[in-house]
C-alpha cells in the first residue's frame, strides 16, 4: 500500500483500520498518501473498513486502542526461558476453550485470539507421528517490547477490566536480572516499570535436576532485581511444574530471598498433572490485581493554624 | 411505522436459505406469532426465496446461494398485538460472512447494514463446527515425555484452521467495532437470537439450546453471555426442514404434506418441538 499515516499509533499502511475511526483510511486527515497512486487506491479500497487490531499480540501502540475503554490490569510473566511461562499462558487459554473460568473469572472477548491460537495450534496434531510438541519459544528479537496477550474478564459482580500478560522470551529476564540497563532487556525493564502485577517462575524441574545451585541462583537474582522496583505491586512466585520436588535447601534459599526482598509476595504451586492450579495461579494473581489503588489524593500539607494564611501555597 | 431491520449471520451451509423459505411459509399460513399482513397483498419481490420454496415442495433441498448474491426480501408484517411492521430479510452467500473474517474488512454494503439494524440472526450449525476438545490433554502427555523428544519434534500448527470458539468471538467482535458497538458495557442493541441450526443433527441435545451451545462451543457462549444484557439475547434450537434432506430426494412429507408442516423451534427455556418457526423473530421485535 503507497504512503502512510502520520499518526505514529495508526497501523493503516500495514492493513489495519484507520485508529480515528475513519472507515477509508484515506479520508483521514493524517493520512499522507503518495500522489500518484491516490486515485487508484481509492477505487480499490475505499470500500472496505477494517478493525484496528489484527488478532496478533499487542505492542504498546496498540494498548492506546484499548485502554481508553476501562480499567485494566498489566501481568507481568517473568521467569527464565522454559521456566513454563507461555504453557501456564496456554493452559489457561485451553481451559477458557473448554468453558472453565480463570479463577473467579469468565471471558469477556479478547483482542489477541490470533496470537492465543497460534499458542494452541502447538498443541494439536497435525501430523500424528511427529506428537504434541511445546508451544514455540518466544525467540529473542530485535523488537524490545514485549508481545502482549489480551483478555477481558468479568468477575462475579460483574465488573470488566482488560487484562494484558507479557509474553516474552526468558533471555529478556535472565539477562535483565543479571545487567539491569543491558540493551536485551529493554523489555524487561519496560515490564517492571509497568506492570501492575508479577509472576515469577522459578521451575521446579530445573531445580530439582542436575545444576540445581545455579538454577536456584538464577531464580534468586531475578527476585533480586525485581524487588529494588516492584515496591508494594502484587507478587506471586508460581512454582512451576511442581510434580518435580526440589530439595528443601534450594526451595528455602528462594523463599527465603524472597521473603527478605518482597515481603508481601505469595507463593503458588502449580503442575500440568493438575491443570486446575495453572487456571487458580493466573486467577489468584488477577484477584489481587482486581482493585488496584487508583491515584491517590494530593493531601496539601498545612503550614498554619492562621486563617490568613489559608488560601497561601506551601511552596512560598 | 416501525421498519426493523435485521441482519442474518450465517456462514456457507448453515441453512439461511431454507430458514428463510420455511419462514415464508409459515408467515403465509397465519397461524404463528408473526404473519403478513393482509392489506398489503404478496410481497413485492419475492425472488429471495422463489428458489428454496419450488425446491422445497418438490421435496427436496434447495441449491447453494451463490458467493455474490445480495438479495433482501421486504416481509409485511403483524405481530400477535397487531402492530404493523416492515421486515427487511437480506439473503447472501454465505461465504460473504467468512470473507469478513479472513480479510478483516468489511464492504461498504456490509458496513451499513451493520450500522442500521437494530437486531442480529446468528445461525450456527453446531454440528459441522470444528473445535479441539482433546488439545488439553495433549498438553498433559507433552510433559510427560522426556524432554529430548519434545526438542526434536518441531512445532507445526494445525493447518491454521482456528478452534470454532474462538472464530465465531473475532467474528463477532468484528462486526460489533464495525457497528460500533463495544462490549466493556452490556450489550442492548443490536438484540441478538441465536439459531442452533440443523438441530435434529445434534445426537444429544442438552435441556435448553443455550446448554447445548455451552457444551459445543463454550467460549463463544461465555463471550455472548458476558457481552450482552441477558434479557437481549436468547439462544434458540432451529431444524427449518425438521429432517435432512438432499439435493435429489423426493421426501414425501415435503411432496405431499408440503413444507408448511415440517420444521421446528426449540425455544430458549427448552420446550418441546414447536412449528411456529417466526418465534425467534418475534422476540427479537418484541421489543425494537
Amino acid at each position: 500500500m503507497s504512503g502512510r499515516c502520520g499518526n505514529p499509533i495508526c497501523f493503516a499502511h500495514e492493513g489495519e483500520g484507520c485508529v480515528m475511526g475513519e472507515p477509508n483510511h484515506m479520508a483521514c486527515d493524517r493520512w499522507r498518501s503518495q500522489p500518484e497512486d491516490t486515485l487508484a487506491k481509492s477505487a480499490n479500497d475505499g470500500q472496505l473498513t477494517r478493525v484496528p487490531w489484527s488478532a496478533s499480540a499487542l505492542g504498546l501502540a496498540d494498548l492506546a486502542q484499548l485502554t481508553p475503554r476501562g480499567r485494566h490490569i498489566l501481568i507481568g510473566v517473568l521467569g527464565a526461558h522454559d521456566a513454563g511461562k507461555t504453557t501456564l499462558l496456554t493452559a489457561c487459554y485451553l481451559q477458557l476453550l473448554r468453558g472453565q473460568r480463570i479463577g473467579k473469572f469468565t471471558f469477556a472477548g479478547s483482542r489477541t485470539l490470533g496470537a492465543w491460537e497460534s499458542l494452541a495450534a502447538h498443541t494439536r496434531f497435525d501430523d500424528p507421528i511427529k506428537g504434541p510438541a511445546f508451544p514455540p519459544h518466544t525467540p529473542r528479537g530485535t523488537q524490545r517490547v514485549p508481545g502482549l496477550l489480551h483478555l477481558a474478564l468479568r468477575n462475579q459482580q460483574d465488573v470488566h477490566r482488560d487484562v494484558y500478560f507479557t509474553d516474552a522470551p526468558g533471555e529478556w529476564f535472565t539477562r535483565w536480572a543479571i545487567k539491569e540497563d543491558a540493551p536485551e532487556a529493554e523489555g524487561a525493564q519496560w515490564t517492571a516499570q509497568h506492570a501492575d502485577a508479577f509472576m515469577v517462575f522459578s521451575d521446579c524441574q530445573r531445580l530439582s535436576g542436575d545444576l540445581p545451585v545455579q538454577a536456584r541462583r538464577d531464580t534468586q537474582q531475578l527476585i533480586e532485581r525485581l524487588s529494588n522496583h516492584v515496591g508494594q505491586r502484587p507478587v506471586l512466585l508460581v512454582w512451576a511444574k511442581s510434580d518435580h520436588t526440589p530439595n528443601i535447601p534450594i526451595r528455602n534459599g528462594i523463599r527465603s530471598t524472597l521473603n527478605r526482598r518482597i515481603t508481601h509476595a505469595q507463593e503458588f504451586d502449580t503442575s500440568t498433572q493438575n491443570l486446575g492450579t495453572l487456571s487458580d495461579a493466573l486467577g489468584k494473581i488477577i484477584e489481587t490485581a482486581w482493585n488496584a489503588p487508583l491515584a491517590q489524593a494530593i493531601n496539601e500539607p498545612r503550614v498554619s493554624a492562621q486563617p490568613f494564611f489559608a488560601y497561601r501555597s506551601h511552596h512560598e | 411505522m416501525n421498519k426493523p431491520e435485521l441482519l442474518l449471520l450465517g456462514g456457507h451451509n448453515s441453512g439461511k436459505t431454507h430458514y428463510a423459505g420455511q419462514l415464508y411459509g409459515r408467515l403465509t399460513s397465519q397461524e404463528g406469532c408473526l404473519r403478513l399482513r393482509e392489506d398489503q397483498g404478496t410481497p413485492q419481490d419475492l425472488s429471495a426465496v422463489e428458489g428454496v420454496l419450488n425446491a422445497l415442495y418438490s421435496g427436496h433441498s434447495a441449491n447453494h446461494t451463490p458467493r455474490d448474491t445480495s438479495t433482501e426480501v421486504v416481509l409485511p408484517l403483524q405481530d400477535a398485538q397487531g402492530r404493523a411492521l416492515d421486515l427487511h430479510w437480506p439473503d447472501y452467500g454465505g461465504e460473504q460472512l467468512n470473507g469478513v473474517f479472513e480479510e478483516r474488512s468489511v464492504t461498504e454494503a456490509w458496513r451499513q447494514r451493520l450500522l442500521k439494524s437494530q437486531a442480529w440472526v446468528l445461525l450456527i450449525r453446531l454440528h459441522s463446527e470444528t473445535t479441539y476438545p482433546d488439545e488439553l490433554d495433549k498438553l498433559l502427555n507433552r510433559e510427560s515425555l522426556p524432554l529430548e523428544s519434545l526438542t526434536r519434534s518441531a512445532p507445526t500448527a494445525s493447518g491454521g484452521k482456528w478452534d470454532a470458539n474462538a472464530y465465531w468471538v473475532e467474528l463477532l467482535q468484528l462486526l460489533l467495532h464495525v457497528a460500533g458497538r463495544g462490549t466493556a458495557q452490556r450489550l442492548r442493541r443490536p438484540r441478538l437470537a441465536v439459531l442452533l441450526s440443523c438441530y435434529d443433527e445434534i445426537p444429544e441435545p442438552r435441556a435448553t439450546p443455550s446448554q447445548t451451545l455451552a457444551a459445543k462451543l463454550p467460549l463463544l457462549s461465555a463471550f455472548i453471555n458476558s457481552a450482552w444484557e441477558a434479557a437481549d439475547v436468547s439462544i434458540w434450537g432451529l431444524s427449518a426442514l425438521g429432517k435432512p434432506l438432499a439435493p435429489t430426494s423426493q421426501d414425501e412429507d415435503f411432496c405431499k404434506r408440503g413444507p408448511e408442516e415440517q420444521g421446528w423451534v426449540v425455544a430458549p427455556e427448552g420446550s418441546k418441538h414447536d412449528k411456529d418457526l417466526t418465534r425467534p423473530l418475534a422476540w427479537l421485535l418484541e421489543s425494537l
